[in-house]
């Protein structure tokens, strides 16, 4: 449960809101760097914490990141052309640089030099990891970037695929946080008799993990122990990073991660970036492969063109009843859409006054608080600390096989653990 | 006192309560609170169903002012731990239990 209060405050994200200032104090993940292929490529419409935003890359290569609205007659800049390092206006031909900066202004006098006296209307950009990312708070505290492990492996060890959700960020985040679902809305039927790993037997013996969770720099560490063998705990460890990173545990072996963004494109809509990463090597192209396909795909009906899935509420996320009687709990092919099927069906913005919360749920208190408390210190007065250290971020998700008798908190091993692989 | 888990709650009685007064008051720190916040979810559950019942029950109508006392009480408490504000968290569930007397 979280009173109406708490619930708006944690939500909301346009300009002027706690939470959204808050936000605004990061760098944001906006486009994915294929999404702007080559120079002079098309722009891209960007919907970023309820404000409009163009982006394109010029002639040199470089990232701008604009209003959406010409600040002459407001005319919106997406149809503009991308032309000889710039964004030019069709309305009335004024171009603006990748900063920003109004470079021609054809339509008045040059003595005048009227371009001079417009406001810049960019916005810092970074271009790393395969993303490319934004700054839209005060321009006087430019953070760090996240140094996340996925952004620091070389481009093959990495996929990124990202679609649009219909509804808010903390909702989409939970279902991140929230382990216990797992055994159910992501499970085959036949789990139970043929669970095809160790991890997966562990998982299964032992649903109800006791729980570590811990408040750290970053966010917060969640250690879920499951009995494993006689002398030894299965440990799975997810993280959530602020403001809306998810990392969910290795394999075994800490060959491959898997992570998501949940980034607010408005009070009722998240942008999610599902990303796939190896420590130590290339990903093979049957794993990109099956990650929008296969029998078992991430995704199954991502819509390129729209960047949404074809499964919605309005076809029942294509639900297929003999599947659920007989095959998957759920009858819904695609873990995204297993997920965005019950969180969009939640409404855009979750009645947490009326939820009853168990003890499983205890790992997504943990985050609300967390982002409760940094959006009503900001209110006081106090900025958010996470934003100024991108080496915060250089933690890893991981599960692990250890002896009963290691002190968890303690242990030099989890120490080594914890940290990433990838220098 | 394991304070590391949330204690299961099976009902709102007095020595319920007291219990979780006295598992607040011993808290401290993040995780702690997280734990008391759940216990006090629990607890909330249970009295608003208990209210929901006895609003649709003549027999137990009765009941309605003191559950609904009850349910604001622990409410409250709920919002205080979730702030870490124990002293306060446990008067009102204090005020809970003398509600129930």
């Amino acid at each position: 449960m979280l009173n109406a209060q708490d619930n708006e405050l944690m939500c909301r994200v346009g300009p002027g809101t706690p939470m959204g200032e808050v936000l605004r104090r990061f760098w944001q993940p906006v486009l994915i760097s294929e999404d702007l292929p080559h120079p002079d490529c098309d722009p891209k419409e960007v919907r970023l914490l309820g404000e409009d935003f163009v982006a394109f890359r010029d002639s040199d290569g470089e990232i701008g990141f604009l209003e959406a609205l010409c600040p002459h007659r407001r005319a919106p800049l997406f149809y503009g052309r991308n032309e000889e390092h710039g964004l030019r206006c069709i309305y009335h031909g004024w171009k603006f640089d990748a900063a920003g900066a109004c470079v021609d202004m054809p339509s008045e006098p040059a003595q005048y030099e009227f371009s001079k006296k417009v406001r810049p209307i960019g916005f810092p950009t970074r271009e790393w990891g395969g993303i490319i990312w934004a700054y839209i708070g005060p321009q006087d505290r430019v953070p760090e970037l996240p140094e996340l492990e996925y952004c620091r492996v070389p481009a093959e060890y990495r996929n990124l695929v990202k679609y649009n959700q219909e509804c808010n960020f903390v909702q989409a985040t939970e279902g991140d946080i929230d382990s216990s679902h797992i055994g159910f809305l992501h499970t085959r039927l036949d789990q139970k008799t043929a669970p095809a790993s160790k991890e997966m037997l562990w998982r299964v013996n032992d649903q109800a993990p006791r729980w570590i969770i811990q408040p750290t720099d970053y966010g917060i560490m969640l250690a879920a122990q499951r009995n494993a063998e006689e002398d030894t705990y299965y440990w799975r460890i997810n993280q959530w990073l602020m403001p809306y990173y998810t990392m969910i545990a290795m394999d075994l072996e800490q060959k491959r991660g898997h992570g998501h963004i949940w980034v607010p494109v408005d009070d009722e809509h998240t942008d999610v970036w599902c990303v796939i990463w190896s420590p130590v090597e290339p990903l093979t192209q049957a794993e990109r492969d099956g990650i929008l396909g296969g029998p078992n795909p991430h995704i199954s009906s991502l819509d390129p063109s729209t960047g949404k899935l074809r499964a919605t509420k309005s076809n029942h996320f294509l639900q297929d009843r003999h599947v659920q009687r007989t095959q998957t709990f759920t009858g819904i092919l695609g873990v995204r859409e297993q997920d965005t099927a019950v969180v969009e069906g939640m409404g855009a913005i979750a009645d947490r006054t009326k939820e009853h919360l168990g003890t499983s749920d205890s790992a997504i208190i943990a985050m609300r608080r967390y982002l409760v408390n940094s959006a009503k210190a900001f209110v006081e007065g106090r900025e958010p600390q996470e934003p100024y250290d991108g080496g915060l971020y250089r933690v890893r998700a991981w599960s692990y096989e250890l002896s009963r008798n290691i002190d968890f908190m303690e242990s030099d091993k989890v120490r080594e653990l914890m940290g990433t692989m990838v220098v | 006192m394991d304070l590391n888990h949330p204690l299961p709650i099976h009902d709102f009685s007095p020595d319920t309560l007291i219990s979780l007064v006295e598992r607040i008051d011993s808290s401290s720190g993040f995780q702690h609170f997280i734990f008391r916040e759940a216990e006090l979810d629990d607890l909330w559950r249970q009295v608003e169903r208990a209210l929901v019942h006895a609003q649709s029950d003549a027999d137990a109508s009765r009941d309605v002012d003191r559950l609904r006392t009850l349910l604001e009480c622990v409410e409250a408490a709920h919002d205080l731990v979730s702030e870490s504000k124990k002293e306060e968290a446990m008067a009102q569930l204090q005020a809970g239990i003398r509600a129930q007397a």
